[in-house]
């Protein structure tokens, strides 16, 4: 496993027999918090749309002494999430930790004057439909976990401030906000906690931008007081372990906002 | 006035058009559809001669109706998440030459539901805190241009079918009481919508205005 902070320190083992889907875990932040929890002890199943990315990633956890398997997961289609917890349950006796980071459609500067309904659908349908289907699917087994039930959506800063270049991806980060406190307030009394992460965290498609505009980074770098772009295994990944252990336990209907401090508006 | 087939919208209407307003009104389900939009909105831009200013109070039963999330269907979503969220995207984007035009106003008509989350409202809080915040990613996009966008929460029980069950808000009580009338609450709303969309208001955009009474707190 990878060193669990910039200090080469270990991360605890505190998902000791627990499971977690993480979706939308071939790469990038949804890799990086899969990786996070298997390395704290968790049976983590990876969620992703293509065997391609899925399955080395779950090798790659395996390889460095977790447990992992890739489910292939469409997360646009409720049969397709009902049965990924459905084999989940089956294969590890239980779920304890639903994660949902999955999304399709954030690249790209768009404006509303001139939008169509393509970058509309895409958006609302892995961010927001996925997320109402990855709570309703996971609920019984959640609920059934009772204090360990953990449900963490993926959020953004943008969906906190909005954002002037991804007008449409700031309100389907904000539904899931919405969603998460309703749910944190729904679910409180059986012990389930809901919350958002909202990171910046250096993925493919930000390291994408980076080559098409290669003053983003150091400009990014610039406005942050950490001075670094977050990784998403140490930093954000980090922060999933901490909500999906009990250490997190007395924490619900939080958005985390994991960003070095670009972002201190609330 | 998108949003005249509810109480709320309809208030809101009639009080703008007490104040000398010329208002034409729409139907929630008005603009659910790019098409749709371009031809109501734009049919009131040629009759008018321009527009300075569009209020949205867009929600339907799927979102003023308590349901526990394991009981949300397809159809819930549908109605409640697309067809009000598509219904302010494609109304904003249809009425953006015209706003462009006049430097205009846009305001958004939500619950505080929005903010605070609602046991069994999961898909009322996520459709209207997506509304406000897409409200504050137009505001940053268009207020070059000298368009603003604002939004207005009101409370919970103005909108939602039993807002008591959403619970949080009666934890506390209004900070200017709970003995307000319904009389009074339509008429404070109406003057902050007016406010909004009037001159005296040109220095903010991207703000949200608790109208409540002082029930929601929080920033």
């Amino acid at each position: 496993m990878s060193p669990a902070t910039e200090n080469g320190e270990v991360a605890p083992r505190r998902l000791v027999g627990r499971t977690a889907i993480v979706t939308g875990a071939g790469q990038g932040v949804g890799l990086g918090i899969a990786k996070r929890l298997a390395a704290e002890g968790a049976n983590v199943v990876i969620a992703a749309r293509r065997a391609k990315t899925g399955e080395p990633a779950a090798e790659g956890i395996r390889a460095a002494g977790g447990e992992a398997v890739c489910i292939v997961t469409d997360v646009t289609d409720r049969a397709a999430v009902q049965g990924c917890v459905d084999q989940t349950a089956e294969r590890y006796g239980g779920l304890e930790i639903m994660v949902h980071n999955a999304v399709r459609g954030a690249a790209g500067v768009h404006q509303i004057a001139d939008l169509d309904i393509d970058r509309w659908t895409g958006l609302s349908q892995t961010a927001v439909w996925a997320s109402f289907f990855c709570a309703q699917s996971a609920s019984p087994h959640l609920k059934a976990a009772g204090v360990r039930g953990r449900l963490i959506l993926i959020s953004s800063p943008s969906g906190v401030e909005g954002s002037h270049t991804l007008p449409l991806y700031s309100p389907v980060k904000a539904a899931q906000r919405g969603l998460a406190k309703s749910l944190a307030r729904e679910w409180g009394s059986v012990g389930v906690t809901v919350n958002c992460i909202a990171p910046v965290a250096e993925t493919p498609a930000l390291q994408s931008a980076f080559l098409s505009n290669p003053q983003l980074k150091s400009r990014l770098e610039g406005r942050t007081p950490l001075g670094r772009i977050g990784d998403p295994e140490r930093d954000t990944g980090a922060v999933a372990a901490f909500l999906a252990s009990d250490d997190g336990s007395y924490v619900t209907g939080q958005t985390i906002v994991v960003d070095g401090g670009h972002f201190m508006g609330f | 006035m998108l949003g005249c087939d509810h109480d709320v919208g309809c208030s809101i209407a009639d009080g703008l058009s007490g104040a000398g307003w010329t208002v034409r009104r729409l139907d929630a389900t008005a603009a659910r559809t790019q098409a749709a939009a371009r031809a109501d909105l734009g049919s009131i831009v040629t009759e008018l001669g321009g527009l300075d200013a569009l209020v949205v109070a867009s929600w339907n039963p799927a979102l003023t109706t308590p349901k526990p999330i394991e009981s949300i269907t397809d159809a819930d979503i549908t109605e409640g998440w697309e067809a009000s969220m598509q219904t302010l995207i494609w109304s904003l984007q249809a009425s953006f030459p015209a706003l462009s035009e006049s430097k205009g106003r846009v305001a958004v008509v939500l619950p505080t539901t929005a903010m605070s989350g609602g046991s069994h409202y999961s898909l009322a809080a996520a459709s209207f805190e997506a509304q406000r915040i897409l409200m504050k990613a137009t505001a940053r996009q268009w207020g070059p241009g000298g368009v603003r966008l604002n939004a207005i929460a009101i409370a919970p029980e103005s909108v939602l079918d039993d807002a008591a069950v959403s619970d949080v808000h009666y934890l506390a009580p209004a900070a200017l009481g709970e003995d307000r009338s319904e009389e009074q609450r339509s008429l404070d709303l109406v003057r902050a919508v007016a406010f909004l969309i009037g001159e005296q208001s040109s220095g903010l955009t991207g703000q949200t205005v608790g109208v409540d009474g002082g029930r929601w707190l929080a920033p």
